[in-house]
């Protein structure tokens, strides 16, 4: 997938840790594994409105496209 | 209380569908076996004609089709005939496997999926190697053509192509269900 979740590193930034986002957000700790190795498919609007009013942060900061091809 | 609901209500929609399955599943089994029973059977008449040609010296008829037994071209229907059975046995011993899978709850898998499409390659198999035997009892008796108007080939063609396209919308449904477990 181009589209990359830099959940660890904005994690990092927040000095939290996987499973306290994931109590917060409402999400299974395997849910957030799939999100941060990058297996996912596709992300909820309201999963990306917790995560980023819990990590206080904006969309950009934890999405980012990197062009495969090149 | 109403995810609770949910739960009841899709639980106890789940259990009513499977009941159906149940009643298809027993007239399945119940053919499975008549089956068993007279496919031995068929062989061994089948072999008993084919070794001592003076056994039946009477006119037989084989899915609609009279022939003549005594005759090599009514012979060879006889056996293409035998095939076809044979054929249409695996795929209902397929049917079965796949009954017993969709009992077990197994519905979106490779498994299942690939099921589908067995069963539908033996259908229309099954279909040719009656059109086959058709063609063969036309030329036995001194015609020439294709009977493809309400038959059983017509029947078997459109059963076999209709377990292909539920295998091809199986694939998509699998595909559907992994994107939306990946959905966070």
């Amino acid at each position: 997938m181009p589209i990359i979740l830099n959940l660890d590193v904005m994690l990092a930034k927040r000095k939290m840790r996987s499973n306290e986002l994931a109590e917060r957000i409402g999400i299974t700790t395997a849910n957030l594994s799939i999100l941060k190795t990058g297996k996912a498919k596709a992300v909820r609007f309201s999963t990306l409105e917790a995560i980023c009013e819990i990590l206080e942060c904006q969309p950009g900061d934890i999405l980012e496209y990197v062009n495969e091809l090149k | 209380m109403f995810i609770n609901n949910y739960f009841i209500f899709a639980e106890t929609k789940t259990l009513y569908t499977m009941r159906k399955l149940q009643i298809l599943k027993t007239i399945v089994d119940y053919v499975w076996i008549l089956s068993l029973i007279c496919y031995p059977l068929a062989i061994l008449f089948a072999g008993m004609i084919l070794i001592d040609k003076d056994t039946f010296d009477i006119p037989v008829t084989l899915i609609g089709n009279t022939v003549d037994l005594t005759q090599p071209m009514g012979k060879a229907v006889l056996l293409i005939d035998l095939i076809n059975f044979g054929v249409l046995l695996v795929a209902l011993y397929y049917f079965r496997k796949l009954m017993t899978d969709f009992s077990k709850l197994l519905i979106f898998e490779d498994q299942t999926i690939l099921l589908l499409s067995k069963i539908g390659n033996f259908i229309i198999g099954g279909s040719v190697l009656y059109l086959l035997a058709d063609l063969l009892t036309k030329t036995s008796h001194n015609k020439v053509g294709i009977d493809i108007g309400f038959g059983p080939f017509l029947y078997l063609l459109a059963l076999g192509l209709f377990f292909k396209v539920l295998s091809e919308v199986f694939t998509i449904a699998k595909k559907m269900k992994e994107e939306n477990e990946l959905t966070i």
